[in-house]
């Protein structure tokens, strides 16, 4: 039995670790999970039996259409500011930031007039319900994705990262992420119906 | 134009100088420190514990005698809160806690990779506990919560606030564990100090590791099924209703899907404690550590398979089946018990009493698993057993394995070793009161009472099994207030703190204080194999400079 610490040999100064990356990873996988069971829900009660969807829902495909393209538009904006940042080229990165938050916006309000203009919602039916879920936690995911974003846009502004940093590229995944998310709800909401 | 400053990442602090500061209110709602915030799930686990522990004798006092009180819905919905509590609001944040605390340490890192986030994890953990517990107060919840397999359909005009409340405080829970798992992971695999490889890894931090991995991917889909679930309830799209074709199966799955290694992971963390302790009283390295890592493994990948084992995925959530995929998860623990036997035989012999604790693990879940080769047998399902098997199996033999990490780890968590003789008759408390009430229900699953009612056929021998279980609880509620009070003594102790390494550990956070200090190291040490400690006490004893090599 010993009192004191043991004299260990030191390892010098703390090593920095960059740990964003590999937290966002598994908040992309959390999110994957989370959209992969909605979907999955979606499914099951589409194959279950009876009319899918409910006679009398129509379903704006224009809007869906519209939806999907807006987002993944928005992938442009986010790699042209990651590839400003490797670049050190803060004002590029800053207006591509900008960009991309107008995107997420304009998503966000798209979805939002969408919800305005279907004849059903999440008390009409079981579709109703499954469909406002996926939509409501895409919108969920995308205002996340317009937070990180808008804050890594201040810490650009603010010249806070450094061309070795992985802040933007892991606000990136993150957005990839919702973009493949909005991609998946589009095909299995608005393709396969 | 450029941009010039220093990674933030790369700018760590220097350890405090000075004193230590005291530990104040305002310290402790704000801390982000992994010391206090693993005490502060420790402590929240425990106080909820107290909680399940009190509607475990309500429910027990029923039984006791005929057509009392509580009876038909109101029994389940009690039942549903007592496991609901005592598993997602006790065990599983405890194990939170230990993790928090002591993780950092062994892996020589001293702090947690997102630490604001661990605290948000905690306070979030406290509301959704506590807005759980208030659903009650309000409500009652409809249904039978999460011990059902048949989702509760809205009623009239939509739900109702407590129904709402309760899926809103187990969302939150649930998210709790979500992130703080996250963190524990990351800091595992990106703040492990430099010679700490993977395969160095002490093993309740490879078990860690492990368990907050699946965490993170079963939990959210508990969360998607909870959101359909407020969902229905708010706004009463009748997605569970009976005549919606389908839905009773998502619900099942998605409630299955979490729940199946949720119940695993209550033991997984528990398992990896156990190669730690063991080890560290035999004051040698566990035999075949690769083994154990594999063991652990296994478990996790088995608590994620064995989704696919409930028969028609039509069991309830925290309902231990056995079926012969869930049967496979006594291979890897029977491995990692040999391993734990064979170290000990071969190492230093002294029955320290963490060590009782994990025996009485071992004990424990041999009783079960007897029991669950005779209910193989016999025609058990929805009896009593069921309820026996889950206090024996799911709920005392991990609570078992979690009492000896406290024990194992009382010098740096408390500062001081439990006395030997309050710890041992919390032991004795707990592993016969597990006993007792797992006989007690076993054997009136046997004589066929049915489970989860709160009236059945008194004049025969099941009033005298009854008995015995009820019995089982009140000897187990008296050895967890003995057990906790020690902690609380030895945590309030005016005593000077007690050496930093009583055990001649193995691994890092042997290295430090008891308690650490809030830099939790004095400098980052190296490490060059499994065991630092030990090979620096080897060099020592041969006279080396320094740690040993590759082992």
């Amino acid at each position: 039995m010993s009192d004191a610490p043991l004299a260990l040999t030191t390892g010098g100064a703390e090593r920095p670790q960059n740990v964003m990356p590999l937290g966002m990873a598994l908040m992309v996988s959390s999110g994957t999970m989370l959209f992969g069971t909605l979907i999955a829900a979606y499914l099951r009660l589409r194959t279950a039996g009876g009319t899918w969807p409910p006679k009398g829902v129509v379903f704006d495909e224009y809007l869906g259409n519209m939806l999907v393209l807006t987002m993944l538009l928005s992938v442009l904006p986010v790699e042209w500011a990651c590839h400003a940042q490797r670049r050190n080229l803060r004002s590029q990165a800053a207006t591509a930031l900008g960009v991309a938050i107008g995107f997420g916006v304009a998503f966000l309000n798209l979805l939002s007039y969408s919800a305005g203009r279907t004849d059903f919602d999440a008390a009409s039916h079981p579709y109703g319900l499954i469909v406002t879920a996926l939509c409501m936690m895409l919108g969920i995911a995308v205002a996340v994705g317009v937070g990180m974003v808008t804050l890594t846009l201040f810490r650009v502004a603010g010249r806070q990262l450094t061309v070795g940093t992985d802040h933007l590229r892991t606000t990136a995944w993150y957005w990839h992420f919702t973009v493949g998310a909005s991609v998946a709800v589009w095909y299995t909401v608005v393709v396969l119906k | 134009m450029t941009i010039t400053e220093t990674r933030p990442e790369a700018a760590m602090p220097p350890p405090p100088a000075g004193p230590v500061p005291a530990a104040t209110p305002e310290g402790w709602f704000a801390t982000a420190d992994h010391k206090r915030l693993g005490l502060l799930y420790l402590g929240a686990a425990l106080l909820f514990l107290l909680v399940g522990g009190i509607l475990g004798m309500v429910l027990r006092t029923e039984l006791l005698s005929e057509g009392s009180g509580i009876a038909g819905d109101e029994y389940g919905r009690l039942f549903s809160m007592h496991v609901t509590v005592s598993t997602m609001l006790f065990l599983a944040p405890a194990w939170v806690g230990i993790a928090s605390y002591v993780v950092p340490l062994q892996i020589g890192s001293g702090r947690l990779a997102f630490p604001r986030l661990h605290a948000f994890s905690f306070w979030l953990f406290l509301l959704g506990g506590g807005l759980l517990l208030t659903s009650y107060v309000v409500g009652p919840p409809r249904g039978l919560g999460l011990v059902s397999s048949v989702p509760t359909p809205a009623g009239k005009g939509g739900g109702d606030t407590a129904t709402s409340l309760m899926i809103v405080s187990l969302a939150l829970v649930a998210v709790a564990a979500l992130l703080a798992a996250a963190d524990l992971a990351v800091t595992v695999l990106k703040l492990r100090t430099p010679g700490l490889t993977l395969r160095r890894l002490p093993m309740l931090s490879w078990a860690i590791l492990t368990s907050s991995l699946v965490t993170v991917l079963a939990t959210p889909v508990f969360l998607a099924g909870l959101a359909l679930f407020y969902m229905d309830q708010r706004f009463g799209g009748a997605l569970f209703a009976a005549a919606t074709l389908g839905s009773r199966s998502v619900w099942r799955h998605t409630l299955w899907l979490y729940g199946r290694p949720d119940v695993y992971l209550l033991l997984l963390p528990g398992l990896g404690a156990g190669c730690d302790i063991v080890a560290t009283h035999a004051r040698r390295p566990l035999v075949s550590p690769a083994a154990g890592r594999a063991a652990i493994v296994a478990f996790a990948f088995l608590s994620l398979g064995a989704w696919a084992s409930g028969s028609g995925v039509g069991d309830a959530i925290l309902l231990p089946t056995y079926s012969p995929l869930t049967a496979l998860v006594v291979l890897p623990v029977g491995v990692l018990v040999l391993l734990w036997l064979a170290t000990m035989a071969a190492g230093h012999r002294h029955l320290h009493t963490a060590l009782l604790f994990v025996a009485g693990f071992v004990l424990l879940a041999a009783f079960g698993a007897l029991n669950a080769a005779i209910a193989a047998a016999a025609k058990v399902d929805g009896t009593a057993w069921t309820t026996g098997h889950l206090h024996v199996v799911a709920f005392g033999a991990p609570t078992l394995l979690l009492l000896a990490a406290i024990v194992h780890w009382a010098p740096k968590l408390f500062g001081r070793e439990l006395a030997p003789g309050a710890a041992r008759i919390g032991f004795l408390g707990v592993f016969g009161g597990f006993f007792l009430m797992g006989l007690g229900s076993y054997l009136l699953g046997y004589d066929g009472a049915p489970s989860r009612t709160s009236d059945f056929d008194f004049s025969s021998d099941a009033s005298t099994f009854s008995t015995l279980s009820t019995l089982g609880a009140v000897v187990l509620l008296l050895g967890l207030l003995a057990f906790v009070a020690e902690m609380i003594r030895a945590a309030r102790s005016l005593a000077p703190p007690g050496p930093a390494d009583p055990y001649q550990g193995l691994t890092l956070e042997w290295a430090t204080s008891s308690p650490p200090p809030p830099h939790s190291f004095d400098s980052v040490p190296e490490v060059r194999s499994a065991h630092p400690l030990l090979d620096l006490r080897l060099a020592a004893e041969q006279g080396a400079p320094s740690a040993g090599g590759e082992r």
